[in-house]
């Protein structure tokens, strides 16, 4: 029986069989051959969680349709199924199988996973296994596809080192082309798998984990990185593309049946960001900014609206608000909209007084809340973090919103931040209190109104100025989580939430380990850990076990303090960012002192010796 | 402004998908065809367009239905070329056509409800089995109320207008027309399961083919195809 018949008779049994049937709109099927729209070279796009999460990623349409214009090379898809297919899958002996064609991922050639979280790390190995591909990289055959893996969490590749045959760092869309036009060399030269992995390490950003012996200190630390292949590089240099407006971007988006997370055309309007928040790793590993321009960005609205039949368009950037001529850019989306009778959806806005107004007119009268992200409580800590958002800012704007007749406010917050004190939690409380109190300043005791104040665990992320900061102790979260519960309940409309601690002590050491991680990561997995990014399928106490039974000193990688010398396990990666940078950043935020944004003044972040930046560029342009 | 009804296939893997997947799958199709849709009227307005009898998971279709009403008025017939143009493999416009403003909805019309079923071979000793199955003065079975929990017995030949067998091609197929629709309704599969219970066959059947063929609405004591509406 073929795969696809073994599926029919499984499908009718699992929770939204829609999920695992692919022949969705815009979706692409190619046949193998050498013929014009045939292909040679397979490669399985994997996102290693849920089909509605993985299908909600932009990431997987812009490489889908990168990789299937090209002649030759053919693009499925595959995500981790859920439990409940999952079991079927295995009492029935049916391996996990591509989207596309229903084929079992063996037949892949490239088998490339998108590392967007630390706590999917699991779902990887869970797919591995359900494919029948072995799970280490040193076990894998001459017959076996190649298992890659890109995305920001690639950014520290080491606990998958073992696991991931090459990873690709940085912008991935034209070192996967590169990556897929060189394996359509290798098949037809017939020569071994060592020989595609040495080609492929000449590239820059390919990291082949395999050509790298680490040495260790006593103490566990690392005492030298040892080449395993002379010509491999010393250290891996991401891949920066450099112009957005030329690089492929998706117009003919898949277009799920089923409900997904986000079921909208979605246009990037920059990649980077010029704000440098000391905790965010996205602002660090994605320098410099690239814009696209405005015209550009309405062409790729337009037509992924016309190709989809969506009713909602959102753009994407990590801060909307900084794109350079943002109030057209939004006034003449508005304008889209309104021809396509769509809505418009406006994320990682900087709430001022334009976007109050704009939010107005998007919204009218269905205001769905307005989202503020402080960060931090005081005025203090948020100098610690670099975070230029003001007391003022916040209730200005929040004072407009009322005004307009917003109810619901939402705060997002970090505890467990370097050098924070009590009087810092405080200050979240007191930034709620004063919001209540203008809303009955302005509105009296009438309406409804409700403030929600969300808290996640701050983590220390690599490539970061806090890359050498150690994480909260895990006792000390919750003490702040209850500290601030028991300060907010007295308090009238106000919900609150916090993020599991559980949770953000896994992804502390995922986002800090190296290699020796990894065999405590396939242990979790025998022992039943997968979706661990999902509370309700966490399995806190199986991972401590795991830690325990490969006897993983986890602790010494999350509260372990690193100085300045210490050789991170992620050194090997060459974010662009150099390493003086996030000493300096590290070092201010100690003496509590702000670093100016990339528009007011560069700072010499360190990615001028890989690419040129175009802020610093129009800075110096404005002062010749 | 005018109204359409739109009769479409539904087939292979699109069988896995729900109701509310095909309902929002045309909304955006529409858009994508340009054709506008009048809007309901209120504070949450909503287009105008229904499925005339919602489909069963797991059930492939060439005969379904969908009513829309348009903001100006077009021609079938083009309504019909864009649409086929702009549809994924598994869905297909079979007809499109127009109807009276005055008329019933198509999903208040429905009143019956042809299905085919394959069985595979073991089954085959169902055919000469039919004839004294429904000559029978009742047919009962068993229906577990999923509200409550409890069993009630309920005869269902009254909701039965016609059921028949054929060979094909090693597998048997049953041809029933039965009562779907708001006023009453029979789930094929229950029908399948009481002509299983008579026959003394193996009752646990799994991986079924069942296709919806057509829908009917009755004129006169007769039964009318919903292709045949108001033309
Ligand atoms: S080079 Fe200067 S302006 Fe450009 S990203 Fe780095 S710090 Fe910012």
């Amino acid at each position: 029986m073929t795969i696809a018949n073994k599926i029919d008779q499984i499908l009718i049994k699992v929770e939204k069989p829609a999920r695992y049937i692919g022949g969705e709109l815009n979706s692409v099927i190619k046949t193998p051959g050498k013929d014009e729209g045939q292909f040679e070279t397979r490669f399985v796009f994997a996102f290693p969680d849920l089909y509605e999460i993985g299908m909600s990623y932009l990431g997987l349409q812009i490489i889908y349709n990168l990789l299937n214009q090209e002649q030759g090379i053919f693009c499925e898809r595959l995500f981790a199924p859920a439990q409940d297919m999952e079991a079927l899958m295995r009492e029935h002996q049916i391996p996990l199988f591509t989207l596309e064609t229903k084929t079992a991922v063996t037949q892949a050639d490239i088998l490339g996973f998108t590392l967007q979280y630390e706590l999917s790390f699991t779902n990887i190995v869970n797919m591995l296994d359900l494919s029948g591909i072995p799970i280490k990289s040193q076990d894998r055959g001459e017959t076996d596809p190649f298992v890659a893996a890109g995305g920001p969490c690639a950014f520290n590749p080491e606990p998958l080192a073992p696991i991931i045959d090459f990873f690709m760092i940085g912008d991935g869309e034209e070192l996967l082309l590169e990556v897929c036009r060189i394996h359509l060399e290798w098949k037809r030269s017939g020569e071994k798998r060592l020989s595609f992995l040495q080609t492929i390490s000449q590239i820059k950003g390919v990291y082949v984990p395999q050509f790298y012996e680490i040495k260790y200190h006593e103490d566990g630390s690392i005492r030298d990185v040892l080449k395993t292949f002379d010509k491999a590089p010393d250290r891996i240099q991401k891949r920066i593309v450099s112009d957005l407006e030329t690089a492929v971007f998706p117009e003919f988006n898949i277009v799920p049946f089923i409900d997904v997370v986000h079921n909208r055309a979605t246009v990037e309007i920059f990649r980077g960001c010029i704000r440098g928040c000391r905790f965010c790793q996205a602002g660090m590993i994605y320098r410099p900014v690239r814009e696209r321009s405005k015209n550009k960005i309405k062409e790729l609205a337009q037509s992924q609206l016309k190709n989809t039949g969506y009713d909602e368009l959102s753009i994407l950037s990590l801060s909307t608000s900084d794109y350079s001529e943002i109030e057209p850019l939004v006034s003449e989306l508005m304008g889209v909209c309104h021809t396509n009778d769509v809505s418009l959806s406006l994320p990682s806005l900087r709430l001022d007084s334009f976007s109050v107004k704009v939010l107005e007119d998007i919204q009218g009268y269905k205001k769905t809340g307005l989202t503020f992200a402080p960060e931090a409580g005081t005025q203090r800590l948020r100098n610690v973090i670099n975070k230029s958002i003001t007391d003022e800012n916040i209730y200005y704007a929040v004072e407009q919103a009322i005004s307009l007749g917003w109810q619901q406010i939402k705060l997002y917050f970090m505890v467990g931040l370097p050098t924070e004190t009590d009087d810092d939690l405080d200050g979240i409380v007191e930034i709620a209190r004063k919001i209540t109190d203008l809303f009955y300043k302005s509105k009296g005791n009438r309406g409804k109104f409700n403030i929600t104040v969300s808290i996640s665990n701050f983590v220390p992320k690599a490539h970061t100025p806090f890359q050498w900061f150690p994480q909260c102790e895990i006792s000390e979260f919750k003490r702040k989580h209850y500290y601030l519960k028991d300060k907010l309940k007295m308090m009238k409309n106000i919900t609150f939430n916090y993020h599991g601690t559980d949770a953000s002590y896994l992804e502390a050491l995922f986002a800090r380990g190296d290699r020796k991680v990894c065999d405590t990561l396939i242990k979790a997995w025998e022992i039943g850990c997968k979706f661990d990014g999902w509370r309700e399928h966490l399995k806190y106490e199986k991972w401590l076990e795991a830690i325990a039974l490969t006897g993983l000193s986890a602790d010494a990688y999350i509260y372990g303090n690193r100085n300045y010398d210490t050789i991170l396990p992620w050194d090997i990666i060459d974010s662009g960012v150099s390493k003086e940078f996030l000493i300096r950043e590290s070092k201010r935020s100690i003496a509590e002192l702000q670093t100016p944004n990339c528009n007011a003044e560069c700072q010499d972040c360190g990615i001028l010796a890989m690419h040129n930046c175009h802020v610093k560029q129009v800075k110096l342009n404005e002062q010749i | 402004m005018s109204r359409y009804s739109i009769k479409f296939k539904k087939e292979g893997y699109l069988k896995y998908t729900s109701h509310l997947d095909i309902m929002r799958f045309f909304q955006r199709t529409f858009k994508r065809a340009d054709i506008k849709l009048l809007y309901s009227q209120g504070f949450n307005p909503h287009p105008k367009m229904s499925i005339a009898q919602p489909l069963s998971l797991g059930y492939t279709s060439t005969g379904d239905y969908i009513e829309i009403e348009t903001e100006s008025e077009m021609n079938p017939d083009n309504i019909y070329e864009v649409l086929n143009k702009l549809m994924p493999l598994g869905i297909e416009i079979i007809c499109v056509k127009a109807i009276n403003q005055g008329k019933k909805t198509l999903a208040a019309l429905v009143e019956f409800g042809e299905y085919e079923i394959k069985l595979g071979d073991e089954y085959k000793n169902l055919g000469p089995l039919i004839e004294p199955f429904m000559k029978q003065d009742k047919i009962q079975v068993k229906k577990l109320q999923r509200k409550t929990g409890i069993e009630s017995i309920l005869d269902i030949k009254p909701l039965i207008h016609d059921l028949t067998s054929e060979d094909f091609e090693g597998h048997i197929k049953l041809t029933m027309v039965i009562r779907n629709g708001s006023q009453a309704n029979l789930n094929p599969e229950l029908l399948l399961q009481a002509l299983l219970d008579y026959s003394n066959c193996k009752k646990n059947y799994s991986g079924i083919e069942v296709n919806r063929k057509e829908l009917y609405y009755t004129q006169d004591g007769k039964l009318i195809k919903f292709e045949d509406y108001n033309c």
